[in-house]
């Protein structure tokens, strides 16, 4: 098949613009990536510079790649990255807009490549239970209620992609924090910690320049793991008890 | 209060209060609908409701002062929010598709610019009588006490004159406006408040859409039916009908 | 020379104890004043960086991620073992060092193997009390699996997630001790080279991968996890900025490299579609337990749909060839086979480079007998996961599948505590050689990463740490210069070749070579062969590659040249390596050397030894050191699946 591609070129020193090139022969069974990889090697033979993504493990779980194609964050498969969306999913002749995450938290670097370390700030801030290595009783003194393991589980399985940051209106990022804030504050180990937690991620979420939560729910939309926006009211309800006990 | 300061300053806390304002607004709101329903009942109860809100001095103004208060709270909060979420995304995507947002959900600001503007007017027009200076006039004769007429001065709101035309209009597009706005901020409410529940989740929507879709009903009907004149025939005949009964009863004492 | 893992003698089952009795143990006043160099940030790093933070050292990290968070321990969907017996199936910590020595086909440390057993256990409780979400029962307790034909259920597991929630795990500590200011972290930056001075590992130099900029960092000992070097096949199922150009370049200074030639080859991965591929996709070989694998029994019958070919004309040889257990034979065997068919022509699917290389894994029958459900009830997210990447339906056709290159259990030489040949330079992880032998079992690589992080590097680094207490260094110094401006020669070298053909064209081509000569069989012809091939790529590669761009600033085809460039070197070495163990041993199978049934055959007469190579020269065959392997507990035995 052969696609009109309209991709966002900026390197740190410009505004950027987007430039149109022609993806010609690309194979169904070739995946987003590897179609973008067949662009760049003619560019490379060319002599122009190939347009950089963040991409490592290509298989939907490192949380690396991720861009907007057609005004959708990951593409329009929903359910997963861009890395593992498939050419068969689009059509010969179409045309595709690709664009880099939008937010002011997450800069751009270069064409579709944003830096991303206003998450691990995030973390940083009290997204962990404070156990020192070798500090740890038994697995079992602790038994988990099925449910609750399952719904923190849940929570876990975010990847830190930033699409939720990027497809939301307001650029937050509350669906990236209130799922670290549900996996721990949902199980007993998470317990002592629980508001001290959410009141410390919350104000480096706030401090790192991400928007407040309109509940527009673009974010559980494009979230290649299905993290819901549940969460978010959890983490709301925990954030006035934190403010309540003076944290 | 340091601990509400606190809360304040971080955007859930602002939520927080967009959602308990924005409560007490729809709550309100609920109220002046059923009471405008009672229009239909006639002149008598309407006027009778009407005199009776205003006599009571202590209602009127707790509601008053609480509205006084939750109106700037909620615009001002829709402010600061504003502001925060347009330096969060400094520049638009060239192409964005929504996938789960509403057209409600992103028009919340434009709509609540728009209720804003319209509740100035409303108050002006049928609280203050600022446009049809006439209404303040308006007595009714409510088994001999002299009240005001509220009830005509409805029917001369949005009578099917060009000023009532104008009204009529006005009026359905603020409602539409307000449904809008209350189907995403109820839902959005209890979602700020924490209020979800595995069970009941899917729920909070159409409660939602529920209570937008009443308030659209029911605020529309007054100056709806009031201009095709059905809010004038049905005061007539409650009244009528009321006759009749006074004279019904008369009978079977007699 | 005969090398000296140094392990602790005596009784095995208080070896560790009485090691860590005996070694040099740093004061807490004393431990802020020693920094240490972690590079790399996965199970093992993250977890090293985080444990010697919270004691009191100074760490600083490396990762060329844009986060932690991405290692690619996180893909790793199995579990991890443990000897909890919380099943009461008999397990223990013997049991669990028992099999893995035997699936390591004795050519691992027993010591090491059974410090892994022992502290297995430690893991699961520490990653609980981070909160590690792993699958549990109704009663609340942890759900454990049985796993790679283990006999005891000793795997913990946290759905097909379990090396994302343990390395969130490792991550979150790790967060923790930089949000405290206790580690500095690098992210975006790749490590160079290795700076000695005085003949100790005392830095690193580092590219940033956005600036360009290349600089030297100075600590008292430097810890290398960068993981294994899968990606010498080009394909394999590593990510794609996998390199062993860490490992690769601290060989290059003098630290020994130990049995490259062990490579684990996985039987289920997704086949290559076509020339463009970047990668493959690894699914649970647990589909084994209800597919039939089979190719059709005719070369004629290649090209037609599977539907359309015949039972009788359809093989199903490894139901034919291992009757006793068929379709469950081990990953090895599994994976060998399917070459064979496939270079007997009987490959089906793409045509890729002239050939097909796929076979079938059929659920026919299984969902005749068992009903669709069923199957969608076991393997639902599987099924999924192949439809989504080739758009068929294996509800419908048989899936295809071929084995892939998924884990290296070679890996810089270390001692007992985990220190190189080199003083000071300390590896951990897949980046090690130490304690899986020539084969892994399932789910023991989480368990030998973390291991080998929190609860062995943290306390036998300060061995060296409070022997030598190292002088101070700094970036002046000669030894750091001169390393920095290595670095930056090799960079203008291969920015000025300028050449026609982009740095995939080559890793392609040497992929293909080690995957025809140096992957699932190997013979000593065809590892002669490799041999000449490997320099002549080489050698076109420093001709004619051609890397657009700038070196002071962000360049991902520079950075693939640099590390397809050591690939190209280090290829060499496996293939010496392989060509020199002239037995077969769990994933290293010499065709010379195998059972009547086709098994491994060992030979452990003349190979029980650690084969550690020392770097001589680009091109120049490497120097073997040899590390003797005795077997005290477990008895050696051959193996039989027929």
């Amino acid at each position: 098949m052969n696609l009109t591609l309209k991709v966002w070129r900026q390197s740190t020193d410009s505004d950027g613009r987007f430039e149109t090139y022609e993806a010609k022969d690309v194979s169904t069974d070739a995946s987003f990536l590897e179609m973008l990889d067949v662009v760049n090697d003619k560019l490379e033979g060319e002599g122009q510079e190939p347009i950089v993504f963040d991409h490592d493990c290509r298989e939907g779980i490192c949380g690396a790649c991720g861009f907007l194609v057609n005004g959708v964050a990951h593409g329009p498969e929903t359910g997963t990255t861009i890395c593992q969306t498939h050419m068969r999913r689009f059509s010969d002749g179409d045309s595709l807009t690709i664009e880099p995450w939008r937010a002011s938290a997450f800069p751009v670097i270069k064409d579709l490549m944003v830096d991303r370390t206003a998450f691990d700030k995030i973390i940083e801030s009290g997204g962990y239970v404070s156990v020192r290595t070798g500090a740890a009783p038994d697995a079992h003194t602790m038994p988990v209620n099925k449910h609750d393991a399952d719904d923190a589980f849940n929570a876990a399985t975010c990847i830190g992609c930033g699409a939720c940051v990027a497809a939301c209106p307001n650029a937050a990022a509350m669906l990236f924090t209130a799922a670290k804030v549900s996996h721990l504050g949902m199980l007993p180990q998470g317990q002592v910690e629980r508001y001290e937690r959410v009141a410390s991620m919350v104000d480096t979420m706030e401090e790192a320049g991400f928007g407040a939560c309109s509940n527009h729910g673009e974010c559980e939309a494009v979230c290649p793991k299905g993290v819901s926006l549940n969460y978010i009211a959890r983490m709301n309800r925990d954030l006035v008890m934190a403010k309540l006990k003076g944290l | 209060m340091s601990w509400f300061t606190n809360l304040y300053a971080s955007s859930i806390g602002k939520k927080l209060i967009m959602a308990l304002t924005g409560l007490i607004i729809f709550g309100f709101a609920v109220g002046h609908m059923s009471g405008n329903l009672l229009i239909f009942l006639g002149p008598d109860v309407f006027n009778g409701y009407a005199a009776a809100l205003k006599g009571n001095l202590p209602l009127l103004w707790v509601t008053r002062l609480t509205l006084l208060a939750a109106f700037p709270l909620h615009i001002f909060s829709a402010i600061q929010l504003k502001r925060l979420n347009a330096a969060a995304r400094p520049s638009n995507y060239g192409e964005w598709q929504p996938q789960a947002s509403t057209r409600s959900s992103r028009t919340m600001i434009y709509g609540g610019v728009v209720l804003l503007f319209f509740i100035v007017y409303h108050i002006l027009h049928f609280t203050l009588h600022i446009q049809q200076p006439e209404f303040a006039a308006l007595t009714y004769n409510l088994d001999g006490e002299q009240v005001h007429g509220a009830f005509e001065m409805v029917l001369m709101g949005f009578a099917p004159t060009g000023m009532g035309i104008f009204h009529v209009v006005l009026y359905l597009a603020a409602m539409v406006a307000l449904c809008l706005h209350i189907y995403h901020g109820v839902w959005s409410a209890m979602q700020s408040l924490g209020l979800n529940h595995p069970k009941y989740n899917d729920l909070r929507k159409r409660v939602a859409a529920a209570f937008a879709f009443v308030l659209l009903i029911g605020f529309s009907a007054g100056p709806l039916l009031t201009i095709a004149g059905v809010t004038k025939a049905a005061g007539e005949a409650f009244t009528k009908q009321s006759v009749d009964q006074v004279d019904t009863d008369a009978t079977v004492r007699r | 020379m005969i090398l000296d893992g140094k392990c602790p003698t005596g009784d095995i089952e208080e070896a560790w104890d009485k090691h860590r009795f005996g070694i040099k143990v740093v004061n807490p006043s004393n431990k802020r004043k020693f920094k240490v160099i972690v590079v790399g940030t996965g199970l093992a790093g993250a977890s090293a960086a985080a444990s010697m933070a919270e004691m009191g050292y100074q760490v600083e990290t490396f990762c060329y991620q844009d986060s932690p968070r991405r290692a690619h321990s996180i893909a790793a969907q199995g579990g991890i073992n443990a000897a909890k017996n919380y099943q009461n199936d008999g397990d223990s910590v013997f049991r669990l060092f028992y099999d893995t020595v035997k699936g390591g086909d004795f050519r691992s440390r027993e010591r090491n193997v059974y410090r892994l057993a022992q502290v297995s256990n430690s893991i699961i409780d520490q990653a609980v009390a981070q909160g590690v979400p792993f699958a549990r029962e109704y009663g609340g307790l942890l759900g454990n699996r049985s796993f790679g034909g283990a006999q005891v259920s000793r795997t913990f597991y946290a759905a097909g997630q379990t090396g994302q929630q343990l390395l969130l795990g490792a991550y979150q500590a790790l967060a923790r001790q930089i949000g405290l200011k206790h580690v500095v972290h690098h992210n975006r930056t790749e490590m160079q080279d290795l700076i000695l001075v005085d003949g100790q590992a005392r830095g690193i130099v580092t590219r940033n991968l956005i600036t360009g900029e290349v600089k030297s960092h100075m600590a008292d000992a430097v810890v290398l996890a960068t993981g294994g070097y899968g990606n010498v096949y080009y394909l394999s199922t590593n990510a794609m900025g996998c390199n062993v150009t860490a490992g690769f370049q601290a060989y290059k200074r003098g630290a020994y490299f130990a049995n490259p030639c062990y490579v684990q080859i996985h039987p289920t991965c997704i086949p290559v579609h076509g020339e463009f591929q970047s990668k493959l996709t690894l699914m649970s070989e647990s589909l084994r337990n209800d597919g039939r694998v089979w190719v059709p029994r005719s070369k004629d019958d290649v090209e037609k749909p599977a539907g359309d070919i015949a039972e009788a004309d359809r093989y199903y040889y490894l139901e034919e060839r291992y009757p006793a257990f068929g379709n469950l034979v081990p990953r090895d065997v599994a994976a060998r086979n399917a070459k064979y068919v496939c270079d007997d022509g009987l490959g089906v699917g793409h045509k890729v480079g002239g050939e097909r290389r796929a076979v079938y894994l059929d659920f026919a029958d299984a969902i005749k007998r068992d009903g669709e459900d069923a199957i969608r009830e076991k393997y639902g997210n599987l099924f999924h996961m192949y439809s989504k990447i080739t758009g068929e339906n294996p509800y419908k056709v048989p899936m295809r599948i071929y084995p892939a290159v998924h884990y290296t259990m070679g890996g810089l030489w270390v001692d007992y505590n985990l220190m190189s040949n080199v003083p000071g330079l300390h590896v951990i992880g897949e980046a090690n050689f130490s304690d899986h032998g020539a084969n892994r079992l399932g789910a023991s690589a989480l368990m030998q990463g973390l291991a080998d992080g929190y609860f062995v590097l943290p306390y036998t680094i300060g061995n060296f740490l409070w022997s030598e207490r190292p002088e101070p260094v700094t970036n002046d110094c000669a030894e750091a210069k001169e390393a920095v401006a290595q670095v930056k020669g090799r960079i203008t070298t291969l920015m000025d070749i300028k050449g026609s053909k982009p740095v995939d064209y080559f890793h392609r081509q040497l992929g293909k070579v080690m995957y025809d000569k140096v992957g699932i069989s190997r013979t000593g012809a065809g590892l002669k062969e490799a041999l000449e091939q490997i320099p002549a790529i080489r050698e076109e590669f420093w001709k004619n590659v051609s890397v657009p761009g700038k070196a002071n600033s962000l360049n991902p085809a520079l950075e693939k040249a640099g590390r397809v460039a050591d690939f190209l070197e280090f290829a060499e070495m496996m293939a010496h390596d392989a060509h020199d163990r002239d037995e077969s041993a769990g994933g290293h199978f010499r065709e010379e050397h195998q059972t009547e049934e086709g098994e491994a055959k060992r030979n452990d007469e003349d190979f029980s030894f650690v084969a550690a190579w020392e770097f001589k020269g680009v091109g120049v065959k490497p120097e073997l050191h040899k590390e003797p392997l005795s077997f005290d507990y477990v008895k050696l035995s051959q193996r039989s699946y027929k």
